[in-house]
């Protein structure tokens, strides 16, 4: 019933969780919060997978561990291949952290010269490496500004200039967009699209949906300190699915049987939607017999946002 | 940069043996520096732990409050009360600061009249300071000059004269002392050394001088204990220096520096020098 | 070299810090000042010009390396800067050491412009340069080498106020280290005995670097001393800073 099956092995995952667990201690009485409960997660070469969940569950936590700023309580994570307490590997890792502060007296220009030579990047290659991230980003202007005056959006780019200075196989960022304007957002995913093409591997969280859609390969829901999905986007969508919506006019709303859910009744014609393919035909039977008017037919996929709610929903108790 | 426990811990103990060994090696080098706490009484102690190694300079500020406080001339009752008290902290706190053992002295003695005070503290800088000759000096002239007691002028100066690199005028104070005390051998022996010892022909001058001046009174007294003698014995007068010869009590006659005989009045009996003494008298 | 960069870093961050130009002001009143006490003073008046001088290049170098030292950790994890660094291929302990180097750095500087006022107010005074003092100032130098160890190892795992008062308790024990031998010779039990001499060694004992009462006094000083006390400030600063690293790499940044 579904597409035909892969035969290629999948390449061995740039990034790779395996029954990661967190907690910490948290309030006056030093209570037991589990951020992250044995969550497992891979991030393949050359694609753009989206940490997509609500505040609070987790995808910081999830990002500082791959980063070594905080440690599991329990499980593994490998980044290439190898622990993540490997400080060599960050030499082609790129990293920007949600709302991104840098030191306010440094200049932009002063900024990324300080990050490149924690690279050991040699200074003739930092003056053209550094020039030509600062067009990327559109903050040539700027270069010479103190970052204390610079706005938001501005402390964005420069965060994602200098998470693109090695030139990094792996970028791994989080909430990226949340403080930029749709213009800045466009420009954003372009970039990320762009760098996709150059080969790298993309991990970005966000709570933004649309961001998600429009970009992603594949999709990771973390919701409360688990993983609830994962998967190719159109996949996932398809899971759970399908119903129809109905515009029909010529019948009378007690008519029309349980199966049919009446979303709205107007003066001359009732919206209702049906369950699957079986409830769509015996639906249309159904008007053909009442000799009804079929207005219009709509097929709905559940997006995203649905399968969030409805877990969320799900959630609360 | 992976380490195991075992490393770490290796290398914290190596890390403290070597700064302890260090350690062992700067205390063996002993700092020349303050005696062992001379608690005389309970603020010293408390003082230099406040100063926290900045002992000295705490001793300054002590020093330049106490100027200050005993140099204003008020009539107050108690003044004094703390007088000892206060140059004993700051030369605690700083035994080897010299100016308050001298100051302090000052004022105990001069503005005070405390005497055996000043020599305390004196005393006090002597032992803490055994090289410094200006102490015993400022004790000596104390002595001296404000209580005329010879013999404790003579102590101190001739403690002052000891020390090595005391300057040589210390001695001649000593001569005069001596002949101050009518001591007119010693002092004579005293000058003599000074005028063999002198470096300075102004010195050699002054020197002479007093040893013309002592030969004559030396001559004089020696005539006087012959004719006292005489009278004695003979239950007169002789009627000439001579005579003392022929009886006897007198070896030969002396004469003075110019070579001149001593002028004897036989009516008196008294023997004067016809050669003025070189000195003010 | 990563160490240097940071090391670079840290001393721009810290050269804009307020604090800093108020401590050195602060420290070049006092130092002048002596010049004026000198007048009130009877007998030698060059003594407290160096007295009070060289107090208070201790005093401010101390309060400078306390003042900025414990903040400059906790002020990366607070505004999250430390994310951009420890994100990148650098190590741990190198980011730590260069923060020290930076600052220590900075109140090298500092401490020279106070010497440079320090040195000819006792010149005018005294006729002559006493090269000897810069000694004093040098060991003063390696004893805030010691206290700012302190100053970062304290802001590794607590906040900027309980770091200053651990440091400056550090400061103060580290002058008092002599009472322990006078208090392992006064007990009776060898336990306690023990205890002493295991502080005494244990603590650091800043009185080594302290030639104050000597340089002022003219008194002779060893000529090994001052390299042994500058080894043992270097060793002892040393061990500090690993024990640091040591917390350090432990350290999760909420």
């Amino acid at each position: 019933m579904s597409a035909k099956k892969d035969f290629t092995i999948p390449p061995p995952p740039v990034v790779e969780l395996r029954e990661v667990s967190k907690s910490y201690h948290t309030g006056f009485l030093m209570r037991k919060k589990r951020v992250l409960k044995s969550i497992n997660l891979s991030v393949y070469p050359g694609e753009i997978l989206g940490f997509l969940g609500p505040n609070g569950a987790g995808k910081t936590t999830t990002m500082k561990i791959i980063n070594n700023l905080t440690f599991p309580d329990r499980g593994q994570v490998l980044i290439f291949g190898q622990p993540s307490t490997e400080v060599s590997i960050k030499a082609k890792i790129g990293f920007l952290p949600e709302a991104p502060y840098f030191y306010n007296y440094l200049t932009g220009w002063e900024l990324l010269e300080f990050y490149a030579q924690l690279f050991g990047i040699p200074r003739k290659k930092r003056r053209e490496r550094i020039k030509y991230l600062l067009s990327l980003v559109k903050l040539e202007q700027a270069a010479d500004l103190q970052m204390r005056k610079y706005s938001r959006g501005m402390l964005q780019r420069i965060g994602m200039a200098q998470a693109l200075i090695n030139d990094p196989e792996l970028l791994i960022l989080d909430e990226p967009m949340s403080s930029l304007d749709p213009v800045g957002r466009r420009e954003f995913r372009d970039l990320i699209l762009k760098l996709k093409e150059e080969g790298k591997t993309i991990f970005f969280s966000t709570h933004i949906l649309p961001d998600v859609e429009l970009i992603c390969d594949r999709v990771a829901i973390i919701v409360d300190g688990e993983i609830i999905r994962e998967g190719k986007i159109a996949k996932l969508i398809k899971e759970k699915i399908d119903y129809y919506e109905i515009t029909l006019s010529g019948i009378e709303e007690k008519e029309l049987p349980s199966s049919c859910e009446k979303v709205s009744v107007e003066e001359d014609k009732i919206l209702v939607r049906t369950r699957g393919e079986r409830g769509l035909n015996r639906t249309i039977d159904l008007i053909k017999e009442k000799k009804g008017k079929i207005i219009a037919i709509t097929p709905a996929k559940k997006s995203l946002e649905d399968i969030l709610f409805a877990e969320l929903g799900g959630k609360k108790k | 940069m992976k380490k195991s426990l075992f490393e770490k811990t290796v290398i914290l103990l190596i890390g403290i043996a070597l700064f302890s060994g260090l350690q062992l090696k700067l205390d063996e080098l002993k700092l020349k520096t303050v005696p062992k706490e001379p608690i005389y009484l309970p603020s010293g102690k408390y003082l230099r732990a406040i100063a926290l190694g900045n002992d000295t300079l705490m001793a300054d500020i002590l020093y330049l409050w106490s100027i200050q406080h005993y140099s204003i001339y008020t009539i107050k009752e108690h003044r004094f009360r703390y007088l000892e008290h206060v140059y004993n902290m700051i030369t605690d706190l700083d035994p080897h600061y010299l100016d308050p053992y001298l100051i302090g002295a000052l004022i105990m003695a001069k503005e005070g009249g405390f005497y055996q005070m000043a020599f305390r503290l004196l005393e006090k800088g002597m032992k803490n300071n055994p090289d410094a000759w200006i102490l015993p000096v400022d004790a000596g002239f104390y002595a001296f000059q404000d209580l005329k007691d010879y013999e404790l002028a003579l102590y101190y100066f001739k403690k002052a004269a000891e020390i090595k690199g005391s300057p040589p005028f210390i001695k001649r104070l000593i001569a005069g002392i001596y002949e101050r005390k009518n001591e007119n051998q010693t002092a004579l022996a005293f000058w003599t050394e000074i005028y063999r010892t002198a470096k300075e022909d102004w010195v050699k001058t002054i020197a002479y001088n007093h040893i013309y001046d002592l030969k004559i009174k030396i001559d004089l007294e020696q005539l006087r204990v012959a004719i006292e003698l005489f009278k004695d014995q003979k239950k007169r007068l002789p009627r000439s220096l001579r005579e003392l010869i022929k009886a006897g009590f007198l070896y030969q006659l002396p004469k003075d520096p110019e070579g001149n005989n001593y002028l004897y009045n036989p009516r008196t009996g008294e023997v004067k020098s016809r050669t003025p003494f070189r000195l003010k008298r | 070299m990563k160490v240097f960069s940071i090391a670079m870093n840290t001393f721009r961050e810290a050269i804009r810090n307020r604090v800093l130009y108020l401590l050195l002001i602060f420290a070049l009143i006092m130092i002048g000042s002596s010049r004026i006490l000198s007048m009130l003073t009877v007998g030698d008046e060059s003594k407290i010009i160096k007295d009070l001088g060289l107090f208070s290049i201790s005093l401010f170098g101390v309060l400078l390396a306390v003042f900025i030292g414990v903040g400059l950790v906790s002020q990366e994890i607070e505004r999250r800067t430390i994310y951009n660094i420890l994100s990148k291929p650098i190590y741990r302990h190198q980011f730590l050491f260069g923060k020290y180097l930076g600052l220590l750095l900075t109140i090298l500087i500092t401490i020279g412009i106070m010497a440079a006022e320090f040195l000819p107010l006792v010149y005018l005074k005294t006729g002559s340069w006493e090269f000897s003092l810069i000694w004093g100032v040098v060991l003063i130098f390696f004893e805030v080498v010691i206290i700012t160890a302190f100053a970062i190892l304290f802001s590794v795992f607590t906040t900027p106020i309980l770091s200053s008062v651990f440091t400056l308790s550090i400061f103060v024990v580290g002058h008092l280290s002599r009472n322990f031998l006078i208090l392992r010779d006064r007990v009776t039990s060898p336990i306690a005995k023990w205890l002493f001499t295991i502080l005494y060694y244990l603590l650091p004992n800043l009185e080594n670097l302290n030639i104050k009462t000597q340089l002022v006094h003219h008194l002779p000083i060893p000529p090994e001393f001052i390299p042994f006390a500058i080894a043992y400030s270097v060793t002892y600063a040393a061990m500090v800073l690993f024990i640091a690293t040591l917390i350090f790499q432990r350290r999760s940044f909420v």
